[in-house]
């Protein structure tokens, strides 16, 4: 991560509003030693003296005071009332916060409820009230400013406290001896830094404004006393004749409340991990493809990956994804992807409809054939009309790929009107309920009017199957789709689509890490590792036979039941770094058969039948 | 049996619902029922269910994290609620299933680990030095990762780090809470060894929580199946899946994949409403052998002619 104060520096508006705060501050700090008339003289001969008139830099007011002195303790004051305003809302708010979220239940309610009543009334109404019951002045202003900005620290504090005191590793820190106190210090505290600050940082310019607000209406500071909400406030019967006396302090106001928020704002964005790391850039609708002379689309019927590689323009060096993947797919075929998370299996798959998120993913070389068209070069238009329509994707975690908020039978009738308008309500019903009859759904109706979050792991994986159907796609393209699911659900999941693919001939890509379940489903396997198919040939050579030393090991490590094998075997080490890979094979580190000429020269996948081995150390049974 | 190390009896535990309506009476879930165990010392325990069925919430119990609505554990003899909070988390530990999110993202792996040494143990700076040096070698970890932060690790690592503050601790029970589901296969593999060599090292006990029964049949000594809050079925591992008498045990058995077999699927299964749980056997909705006794009377755990004790009216028919 990038040090705070660098990353603010880079934000231009936050470093200008850094900036000018910085000088306000300076010429604060600087105010008693710079040898300015006492700002409550009174010298009536001067009234209303234009700025850069007889000594008066700023000019003089009503009363003929000098209004660079009172505008410069104005703003002393300003800055120190709201300032000890925000400190005191933030302490208090984010006490109550914390001690709410922390605790819940009844200390929880009690709190936010207290907190509630305060919001419930209109903000400048209650710090009119405050005022009213403890009498104008200064001290009463701040008091009231702060009790108003309680509610939003507690609030926001509250909320993140309620996810981390729910965590796993407050959890673990109260096995290891932590008790309450001890934890909410040294365990919560640490994680909500960010949040305090950064709602400190975005209030702190209105609670200025707020106290500027009350002294205005006479409530804040009083006289002789000035502050900059007092000065506009005195200057309003002159607004029209002499504006200067309304316009300087009013300008001060807008340099520093401007100031705050420019770098509050990028104070946010550099702690928010979410907006560092570019979480608000949008993606575009297609996957950003850079490529040179791609091969031609292969004709052939299915769909067919060619020479395809992605990467991820991220730091100085690009992380290779996917690196020159040639597969194919025939209609009604199953082809299992299998390999280790960084593998590359996913990007390979969303590759194929320009699903990868761009930036930073760019494809960088090979062609998707679908019907005999190359789908990389195919206008957004077309892409969508193919995306659900032609082919579909599975997802491993359904309740994210289904919308909350629409009923089931809603989403199921939206994806077949999306690509096939001017179907009468009943007739959409009616398929909407044979698509759930397909996914073996025993009461379509109930299910239908149903929404997500209602229904169990297992009915909500059917339904993402039942839309991946809706429009009788030709490939389905499902990525890890039991993994989240019970063993038993993830039988009955996989007997569905081991039906749908056999009974309508829909070709699956069957995306996973578990060998065992690829072994009942798929009539070929690729086995992937750093981005490259290291292995790819029918599931049962490839399981019966495995050529490829990484592929044994794979085998070796994922245990099966009732083999009484006792613990699998490990594979020593991890994957190679995507922005870092080795010259020679990529698994050689991990081999035990890696010999010198294995880490010499990138190994070429040898093909030979109906398999494909990338291992200088296999041989061909027919070769 | 040798000495038990942990003893479990009629272990209740319900949550409260959020109320729907203040004129409805406030609903509970009943997550564990009746659960009642015994685990030697030095055994390899596993729990095995599907989501939902009540075994994290058996093993949060086991730690204390949640306090059973009624029944009693003991660990070696002593009776659970007697002990102070730093005594039994000196005696029990547990290791969570997301390794990542068991650590403090905001503190180093030293500050995270000294924790227990400090608190539990009252070790001094120079002594947690040198535990922490140790440790890190037990676990297989350079000493540079002490300090760094956890999001530098990868959740193998991570959970070698948090495996390692277990065992700081010095307990006697490591409650393992699915601590291989999140991790790729190679690793699963790696951490499994891991914790097969640790426990041969420091002499422990473990629960392990799963719902994976080829890991299970390799990793563990005897296993509780539990289905719906209770205990259906405690057996020893290896005759999971030809030995099982339970029929929700031979249903999980039989789906889990194994390479060469079909696909074997029941056609429709659903788990029974928590809110509102059948009478009888909960499983009788699924089961083949289901008659009008299952209906109405809760078998109950009872030993078996085989051995395993198991609840099912039908337990010693073939």
């Amino acid at each position: 991560m990038m040090p705070l104060a660098r990353r603010i520096v880079r934000n231009r508006l936050a470093a200008f509003g850094a900036g000018l705060l910085l000088t306000v501050t300076c010429l604060c700090l600087a105010t008693p030693f710079l040898g300015l008339v006492d700002p409550n003289i009174i010298n009536t001969a001067d009234r209303f003296t234009m700025p850069f008139d007889e000594g008066y830099i700023l000019g003089a007011d009503h009363l003929g005071r000098d209004i660079l002195s009172r505008l410069l303790w104005g703003t002393r004051l300003s800055l120190a009332v709201g300032l000890t305003a925000a400190l005191i809302a933030a302490l208090a708010g984010s006490l109550i916060g914390i001690a709410a979220g922390f605790f819940g239940g009844r200390v929880d309610a009690l709190l936010m409820r207290s907190v509630d009543v305060l919001m419930a009334f209109p903000y400048i109404l209650l710090a009119l009230a405050i005022v009213a019951v403890l009498g104008p002045g200064l001290m009463n202003a701040l008091i009231a400013v702060a009790v108003v900005n309680v509610p939003f620290f507690a609030r926001n504090v509250r909320g993140m406290t309620l996810v981390i005191a729910r965590s796993d590793f407050i959890a673990a820190a109260r096995l290891s001896g932590r008790g309450n106190l001890s934890l909410l210090l040294f365990e919560v505290l640490p994680n909500l830094w960010a949040v305090i600050i950064v709602a400190f940082s975005t209030t702190v310019g209105w609670m200025i404004l707020e106290t500027a607000g009350l002294s205005f209406l006479g409530l804040g500071s009083q006289p002789p006393q000035s502050d900059l909400g007092s000065m506009l406030g005195e200057a309003r019967a002159a607004l029209i004749t002499n504006p200067h006396t309304s316009l300087i302090p009013g300008l001060m106001i807008f340099v520093i409340v401007m100031g705050i928020n420019l770098l509050g704002d990028g104070m946010r964005d550099a702690l928010d991990p979410r907006l560092s790391k570019g979480g608000l850039q949008r993606s575009r609708p297609v996957t950003e493809i850079d490529r040179s002379k791609p091969p031609a689309p292969s004709r052939q019927p299915g769909l067919h990956l060619s020479g395809l590689c992605t990467e991820f323009r991220v730091g100085s060096s690009p992380l290779l994804a996917v690196r020159n993947v040639t597969l194919g797919l025939a209609p009604g075929e199953c082809l299992a992807i299998v390999g280790e998370s960084g593998s590359g299996k996913s990007v390979t798959a969303l590759s194929v409809m320009g699903l990868v998120a761009s930036p930073p993913a760019v494809i960088t070389a090979g062609t998707v054939s679908y019907g005999g068209r190359d789908l990389l070069a195919q206008t957004y238009d077309v892409l969508r009309g193919l995306r659900g329509h032609r082919i579909a994707y599975i997802f491993q975690d359904p309740l994210n790929s289904l919308h909350p908020m629409l009923t089931v039978g809603e989403q199921l009738t939206e994806a077949m009107q999306s690509h096939e308008a001017g179907l009468s309500s009943d007739r959409l019903r009616e398929r909407a309920t044979k698509l759930l009859e397909d996914v073996r759904i025993a009461n379509p109706a109930h299910v239908l009017a149903s929404y997500p979050h209602m229904l169990s792991g297992g009915m909500r994986q059917r339904i993402s199957i039942a839309m991946a159907l809706a429009n009788d796609p030709d490939v389905i393209i499902a990525d890890e789709p039991t993994t989240a699911l019970d063993v038993t659900v993830q039988a009955q999941v996989l007997k569905i689509l081991d039906r749908l693919r056999r009974e309508k001939g829909v070709g699956l890509v069957f995306i996973s890490h578990d060998l065992n379940v690829v072994a009942q489903i798929s009539d070929r396997i690729a086995v992937m590792y750093a981005g490259q198919i290291v292995e790819n040939g029918p599931s049962r050579d490839v399981l019966d036979d495995p050529a490829h030393p990484y592929t044994r090991a794979l085998l070796a490590c994922s245990p099966q039941i009732g083999m009484a094998a006792g613990l699998p075997k490990p594979i020593g080490g991890s994957l190679p770094p995507a922005d870092n890979l080795p010259a020679g094979c990529t698994f050689a580190a991990r081999c035990s058969l890696a010999s010198k000429a294995c880490r010499a020269l990138p190994v070429d996948l040898v093909i030979s039948d109906e398999r494909e081995v990338r291992c200088i150390k296999w041989e061909p049974a027919h070769g | 049996m040798a000495e038990a190390m942990v003893t479990a009896r009629d272990l209740n535990k319900s949550f409260a619902q959020k109320r729907l309506s203040i004129l409805k009476p406030r609903q509970y879930l009943h997550a564990v029922k009746n659960v009642s165990l015994e685990i030697a010392r030095g055994e390899t325990f596993g729990v095995i269910g599907e989501s939902g069925c009540g075994k994290s919430t058996l093993a949060r119990m086991m730690v204390g994290l949640h306090g059973p609505d009624s029944g009693v554990i003991r660990f070696a003899g002593r009776d659970a609620a007697s002990l102070s909070a730093h005594e039994r988390h000196g005696m029990v530990q547990y290791v969570f299933q997301d390794p990542a999110g068991s650590l403090n993202p905001r503190k180093t792996i030293r500050q995270i680990l000294a924790t227990p040494l400090k608190l539990l143990r009252g070790l001094g700076k120079q002594e947690t030095r040198e535990r922490l040096d140790e440790i890190m070698r037990a676990v297989n970890l350079p000493l540079e990762a002490l300090d760094r932060f956890p999001h530098e690790f990868s959740g193998g690592q991570a959970q070698r780090i948090c495996i390692a503050r277990a065992l700081l601790a010095e307990p006697d029970i490591i409650v393992l809470d699915e601590p291989v589901s999140a991790l790729d296969v190679s690793i699963q593999a790696q951490i499994l060894e891991l914790l097969a060599d640790l426990k041969e090292k420091f002499d422990l006990t473990y629960i392990f929580i799963s719902h994976d029964l080829a890991v299970v049949e390799g990793f563990c000594d005897r296993v509780a199946v539990m289905y719906f809050g209770e205990i259906v079925e405690v057996t020893g591992s290896r005759s999971l899946f030809s030995g099982a008498r339970h029929p929700y045990t031979r249903l999980l058995a039989h789906t889990a994949p194994r390479r060469g077999d079909d696909i074997l699927a029941e056609a429709d299964g659903e788990l029974p409403d928590p809110l509102n749980p059948p009478k009888g056997c909960a499983f009788r909705a699924r089961c083949s052998k289901s008659s009008d006794i299952c209906a109405t009377i809760n078998p109950g755990l009872k030993t078996t002619n085989a051995g395993s004790d198991v609840a099912c009216h039908f337990a010693d028919e073939d």
